[in-house]
């Protein structure tokens, strides 16, 4: 989530010119961000067309209060509070939302990047990679939305128990129980689905 | 490694395990492994100039208070801490002016007339209750039952609307001073 070193400029230049009415670099943000928000949102909101609009109301809302940023902060942790707030309260308006578990995104449903393959990887550890992802991916759809949101958050944006008690409105502590019972809860389904430990190894 | 067939078993198997034997800072670093290798969504192409033509539509505004009304407002509040400011003094001029005697006179007049308040209370409980029973001769029919329920209905339904016209979209504030 850190701007690169260099000429590429950094999140708070990118702002503080957006700031000063250059469409061009707001623009330059989203690009940078759009995938990191989607994919937090997508953790709450299934269908990847409605994410996809709820995202696009989180980076309006914060164009349009872009004025209140702290750049003493994070602006992804800044972007992830609004797309948080902007899919709750999606999510208030239109209960129920009903997706099979057995479908997942990445088969079908909506765009998804392809595996982030080191190079040199073969096509056998591409698949395994791929499967194993999926897997986890099936698993997740199983838990409920907070916990799928607060690994999201912690795991894949790798986001500090402080950043992401900031963004979802909890207690520090309650970060802490909730990441640790949604771990335990990925881990039950997973085993579910037939992944163990081996015995001379746990 | 394990005992499901698996191509690529180790990541998960490793975090497993170390869930299992509980060691909490090898089990969050080994998922934070998994999870880096999952795939995110991509947005449709345009996205970002989607975002950028929505976000330059002009807002339509919504003054809850207008300007008039803030500023008398603004008069009251400025009058209010006026009289506040005048009210030890006013206090030790009502002071002086009261007497005992004439407090206690006062008192007992208007206990008094209390009680001729209740007493006419009492007649207009005798009036409520012929009130009553016509009311409940009127809920008898059927009619005037369903006519109710019906208002009741639509009373419902119509606060549910109101509920969800006037129901705020959560403030940005909160969001805007997250780290």
């Amino acid at each position: 989530m850190e701007p690169s070193r260099g000429q590429t400029p950094t999140d708070v230049e990118l702002v503080a010119r957006s700031l000063a009415g250059d469409q061009e670099a707001f623009r330059q943000l989203v690009l940078r961000f759009e995938r990191p928000v989607l994919s937090v949102i997508s953790r709450l909101i299934r269908d990847p067309a409605t994410a996809e609009d709820v995202a696009q109301e989180t980076f309006v809302k914060a164009y349009r209060h872009l004025a209140r940023y702290e750049p003493e902060h994070r602006l992804a942790s800044w972007l992830f509070k609004i797309a948080h707030n902007t899919a709750i309260d999606h999510l208030r308006r239109r209960r129920p939302e009903t997706v099979p578990l057995e479908t997942p995104s990445s088969e079908g449903e909506g765009n998804w990047e392809k595996f982030p393959a080191p190079e040199h990887e073969g096509p056998e550890a591409q698949t395994a990679r791929a499967e194993l992802a999926r897997a986890v991916e099936l698993a997740l759809r199983e838990l409920r939305e907070q916990y799928r949101e607060i690994l999201e958050l912690r795991f894949q944006q790798g986001l500090s128990y402080e950043e992401i008690a900031e963004i979802m409105g909890l207690a520090l502590g309650t970060v802490k129980v909730q990441l640790h019972r949604a771990r335990k809860q990925l881990a039950e389904r997973l085993r579910a689905r037939g992944f163990h430990v081996p015995e001379d190894r746990g | 490694m394990h005992d499901h067939h698996h191509p690529n078993p180790d990541p998960l198997a490793q975090w497993l395990e170390a869930e299992t034997a509980g060691r909490e800072t090898e089990a969050e670093a080994a998922l934070g492994l998994i999870f880096r290798t999952l795939p995110q969504p991509v947005p449709r192409p345009g996205f970002a100039d989607r975002v950028l033509r929505a976000a330059l539509v002009p807002q339509v505004v919504v003054q809850v208070w207008p300007v008039w009304l803030r500023a008398v407002i603004a008069a009251c509040l400025v009058l209010a801490s006026l009289g506040v400011a005048t009210l030890p003094t006013v206090g030790v001029a009502v002071g002086r002016m009261v007497r005992p005697a004439e407090v206690l006179a006062a008192a007992a007049g208007r206990l008094v007339a209390a009680f001729d308040w209740m007493a006419q209370g009492l007649a207009i409980f005798e009036a409520l209750r012929g009130m009553r029973s016509a009311l409940l001769q009127a809920l008898g029919a059927p009619p005037v039952l369903v006519a109710l329920l019906l208002l009741l209905l639509i009373s419902v339904l119509g606060f549910r609307g109101l509920v969800g016209l006037i129901a705020p979209e959560r403030s940005l504030d909160h969001a805007s001073t997250t780290g």
